[in-house]
């Protein structure tokens, strides 16, 4: 930093006067002559009531003078705060604790609140969003609450201070995430839009993160007794799961406490990377705090709040990205043609047909079906159906490694992402898979319902196998064409796949199965052709009447399952693909499922919804479809549910809403089903683009320190510390707030924080800002050129020495 | 040192003239009056104001020189806040409310109170009277709520703050007037919000 030092401004004047004075006296004061000797003390006089007059005048000027421009004060120190104890490079711990919330699900019992669950939760804006775990902020049969209180961490050494209410603005209960907005204080009073200037962290890249790699979990540890905790760990695995991905969960071997569950996990930058997370219900322990039926004791027959467990799995902040978009642009998913799926149960949820596979295709389709893999392998995937699921179950997966368990590749309890009825798989990709014998078992809300074994390790198999599936139809030339999982409406499909290993003579079969049911006529056993060769391509065709709904080929070897593949039949031909959706239309309004707005693909700034609608064609009721709105080509929602409507019609729409008006951007929606993009159209609004600033960056540094009285060093309260706009030295200031870039007034013992984050520079173009201090009765100080580059710690502790006037 | 001390014999010994007593009393004099001089600039510059004017909104007014003025926010017109204040920093603010054609300062007073009950904490209305300003008809009310630290990190006691709004309407709008000041020190700088008063133009 670039410091000047200069004394308080009236020491300065009085100072140069007092020299002026001696000098004079040492040029007259030789004489011996009485007469000049009067004129001397006379001269003396006048000058003596000139130098006081001058020195009064400097007394009033320097009262008057609100700062000496340009100049630092002796008074005024800065130092860069120490390192954070995290050995992790970038990571701003200090910053990242107090982003760190505490979140309790209070409600009302004989007018008294009760605390019934709690959790931790993450700032992930400055005017107040929070990123949790679903089932931290929703409501529940365990977890009753008409109230979510937000404690915050003011000082890091103790514990969070309830502070706020809040509200959840999006949440999914399958990915147990939720996005919360402060709305309040604790008093009831509501909290002004905008008005809160709070320290917030920036989600990362969570697809970055690879095998060793640190991370910091942050979090409170107990029942909010205690300080916000940083636990620091590696990941030791990554676990897949369908629709998420390779990457749907992070593990950890960091022992991280149960009510940490919706705090924030970091990697090294200080990058919100994931959100480690419990399912609900799972905690060992349960603390009683409450007499909550009132019959004057705290005892078994209250309620418990669930604090114990641990949490091993980490959902990754990219599956969060869209809820933080969608909250922070003020948008939610609006009316659509067909209210939202909710499953009626038929039974028990179940897992049925588990089987391994190595390999998954872009359509999110098992390649192959294994029973013993070779050593080396890295990727593993368990394959199951399911049935009679709701979104929010727990489920859990549990490995042992020749009866050894193994957390890596286990899934702790966590909650149920997929809907009602589908196919799922859970596995691990990108992580080694040493040599043993591996016991897969599955269960439901503590209830095992399925379990597979495979061998790991072995050699070479010189087994016959079939992999690889694709559908099509037959082109007039013999060919398949068209090959995809999702077909249109027809009498014959095509099945092509590939062989291996494959002798003479050896039995093989094939089954059709449509909606679950096998196809009348279609289970066909072959004995294998010795011209087809060892390996190759084959290809089967059926012939049926191939009605819109879900099919799947099931492929064996001498009575094994050796390949299978799913498809959907749904649309009409053109040019030998399905389609399904058309004549798509974005309005603005809608009335009774009827477009009442104009019709157009660009519109102007200030709309307040977003109405697309279009046909569709042969789409059997009940087959799985998903549809996803992007802005500027960002999911923001996505939802998978099956398809509610009749198979053909017109007008199906779906629309997007505003809590105010939709943000200038492209606004697009995609539907797939099968994981194939059916169709993907967008329209316009206002500029076509979100604004460059629309989302805060939490780069940037902070000012804080203490702000004393330089005799005493008691802390100022109301002491006014203000930092200029980089553009602006102290010279240029006229005390325009367009001129500020952030104010902080010290607290009751002088402490100040400005809460805005002050752009940082780089080592060749270093930002430098000027600061003022303002308090009655003290003189006012002020400092140019402090300079802030890419590396300047944060924050910048400045303390103030003020001098009594 | 050797030749003050050789000066202060010099005087000690000689009886002063006429000229030299009023020379002195003169000087004397002079500093008596510079010094009312000074302190009268002082609290001139102190009190000293400067024009804010905003032709959009219609708004002419003499603000303090040396507060902290905000004219870049949608709520209000102007604001200033003198940043030596403590432990509350004074405040004076020009808004406009867009109101129909019934209303009334009455009425617009009544939005307010049930604007801020929720956002301020203890809020209360304590007088409501009628004023003339600038031979326009307006309203007077006074209300005090208390003041905490927004700041969640930051330690404070809270406060208990005083106000004044002067309403006077003009068409399709309301012109609100406003000083906020902690209780203690409220009487004592009220006068600036009168100046206020006395020098803002509404055109």
């Amino acid at each position: 930093m670039d410091r000047q030092s200069h004394s308080p401004a009236t020491s300065s004047i009085t100072e140069r006067g007092s020299q002026t004075y001696h000098n004079r006296v040492g040029a007259y004061g030789y004489t011996p002559e009485a007469k000049r000797g009067r004129y001397v003390a006379l001269r003396f006089k006048l000058l003596l009531a000139l130098a006081i007059l001058l020195m009064l005048a400097g007394i009033g000027v320097s009262l008057l003078t609100p700062v000496q421009m340009g100049q630092a004060q002796d008074d005024l120190t800065m130092t860069p705060s120490p390192t954070p104890d995290l050995s992790l490079v970038d990571l701003n711990a200090d910053s990242i604790k107090r982003a760190t919330v505490f979140i309790m699900q209070t409600y009302e019992s004989r007018g008294e609140p009760v605390i019934s669950c709690v959790g931790s939760g993450t700032l992930i804006s400055e005017d107040g969003l929070i990123l949790t775990n679903a089932h931290v902020a929703l409501p529940s049969e365990t977890c009753r609450s008409d109230t979510l209180v937000i404690s915050v961490t003011t000082r890091l050494d103790e514990p969070p201070i309830p502070t706020y209410t809040a509200e959840v603005v999006d949440s999914s209960r399958g990915l147990d995430l939720a996005v919360l907005r402060i709305t309040g204080y604790m008093d009831g009073r509501v909290i002004e839009p905008g008005s809160l200037q709070l320290p917030f962290v920036e989600l990362g890249d969570s697809s970055a993160l690879g095998l060793d790699d640190t991370i910091t979990v942050m979090g409170y540890p107990q029942f909010g007794d205690e300080p916000v905790t940083a636990t620091r760990g590696t990941i030791r695995g990554l676990t897949a799961e369908a629709r998420a991905g390779d990457r749907a969960w992070l593990r950890t071997g960091a022992v991280i406490p149960g009510t940490m569950s919706g705090g924030g996990a970091y990697d090294r930058d200080g990058k919100l990377i994931g959100i480690p997370t419990t399912a609900p219900g799972t905690s060992s322990e349960c603390r009683v705090i409450q007499d909550t039926n009132g019959d004057g004791r705290a005892d078994d027959n209250d309620h418990c709040v669930p604090v114990g467990g641990f949490i091993t799995a980490i959902r990754p902040s990219r599956l969060a990205r869209g809820l933080f978009r969608a909250a922070t642009l003020g948008v939610q998913q609006g009316e659509n043609s067909t209210p939202a799926f909710s499953a009626v149960l038929a039974g028990p949820a179940t897992f049925t047909n588990l089987f391994f596979t190595t390999r998954i295709n872009e359509a999110g389709v098992p390649t192959n079906v294994v029973g013993s893999v070779p050593a080396g392998i890295e990727s593993l995937y368990l394959f199951f159906d399911y049935d009679n699921m709701v979104d929010g179950m727990v489920y859990e997966l549990r490995v042992t490694v020749d009866d050894v368990p193994d957390a890596t590749y286990s899934l702790p309890p966590v909650t149920w992402s997929g809907g009602e009825r589908g196919t799922w798989y859970i596995g691990s990709a990108n992580t080694p898979w040493r040599n043993g014998r591996y016991d897969f078992r599955l269960f439901i809300e503590s209830r095992e319902v399925g379990s597979a074994s495979i061998n790991v390790g072995i050699g070479p198999s010189a087994d016959p196998y079939f992999s690889d599936i694709v559908f099509g139809l037959l082109d007039t030339a013999g060919s398949l064409v068209g090959t995809n999982y999702v077909l249109p409406e027809g009498s014959a499909v095509q099945a092509r796949f590939n062989y291996h290993n494959m002798t003479p003579e050896t039995q093989w079969a094939y089954i059709w199965y449509f909606d679950g049911v096998e196809l009348p006529g279609s289970r066909q056993s072959e004995t294998w052709l010795a011209e087809r060769g060892e390996q190759g391509t084959h290809m089967i065709t059926v012939t049926a009447d191939f009605l819109p709904g879900s099919y799947r080929l099931e492929l064996y070897i001498n009575n094994a399952l050796s390949a299978r593949a799913d498809f959907v039949v749904a649309g009409g031909a053109e040019i030998n693909n399905a389609v399904i959706f058309s004549d798509f239309r974005f309005t603005t309004e809608q009335l009774d499922g009827i477009p009442t707005g104009p019709i157009r693909t660009e519109f102007a700034e200030g709309i307040e919804q977003l109405v697309v609608f279009f046909n569709w064609r042969l789409l059997a009721p009940g087959t799985m479809w998903t549809r996803r709105w992007t802005i500027d080509g960002e999911v923001v929602f996505e939802v998978t549910e099956p398809w509610a409507d009749s198979d053909t019609g017109e007008d199906f729409f779906l629309s997007l809403d505003s809590l105010d008006t939709l943000p200038d951007a492209t606004y697009g929606v995609e539907i797939s089903i099968a994981n194939v993009t059916q169709a993907a159209v967008s329209a316009k609004v206002g500029l076509g683009q979100l604004r460059a600033e629309t989302f805060q960056s939490a780069a940037g540094i902070i000012m804080a320190g203490r702000i004393t009285d330089a005799e005493t060093g008691i802390g100022i309260p109301g002491a006014m510390f203000i930092v200029l706009d980089a553009e602006y030295s102290i010279e240029d200031f006229f005390w325009d707030q367009s001129m500020v870039a952030g104010v902080s007034v010290a607290d009751s013992e002088g402490y100040f924080r400005v809460p805005d984050l002050l752009e940082r520079g780089t080592y060749d173009s270093p930002i430098l800002y000027s600061i003022l201090v303002r308090a009655a009765g003290y003189y006012p100080l002020s400092a140019d050129g402090i300079i802030v580059v890419d590396d300047t710690a944060s924050p910048v502790e400045i303390n103030v020495e003020m001098t009594p006037q | 040192m050797r030749s003050m001390t050789e000066m202060i014999e010099i005087n000690a010994g000689t009886p002063l003239n006429r000229n030299q007593r009023w020379n002195s009393f003169l000087a004397i004099g002079m500093v008596f009056v510079m010094l009312f001089f000074g302190l009268s600039l002082r609290a001139g510059n102190l009190n000293a104001t400067q024009q804010f004017e905003d032709l959009e909104a219609g708004v002419r007014a003499q603000i303090p020189v040396g507060w902290l003025l905000d004219n870049n926010s949608s709520e209000y017109i102007f604001r200033v806040q003198d940043p030596d204040a403590l432990p509350f920093k004074t405040l004076m603010q020009v808004s406009v409310m867009t109101v129909g054609p019934d209303a009334t300062p009455n009425t617009i007073l009544d939005i307010l109170n049930i604007q801020r009950a929720p956002r301020l904490s203890n809020y209360q209305e304590l007088s409501r009277t009628d004023m003339f300003l600038r031979d326009d008809e307006a309203k007077r009310m006074t209300y005090a709520y208390t003041e905490f630290e927004r700041n969640p990190f930051q330690s404070s006691v809270p406060l208990v703050i005083q106000g004044i709004d002067v309403v006077v309407l003009r068409p399709g709008e309301a012109v609100i007037i406003t000083y906020r000041e902690e209780r203690t020190v409220f009487e004592d700088n009220r006068y600036r919000f009168e100046n206020l008063l006395a020098t803002v133009e509404i055109f």
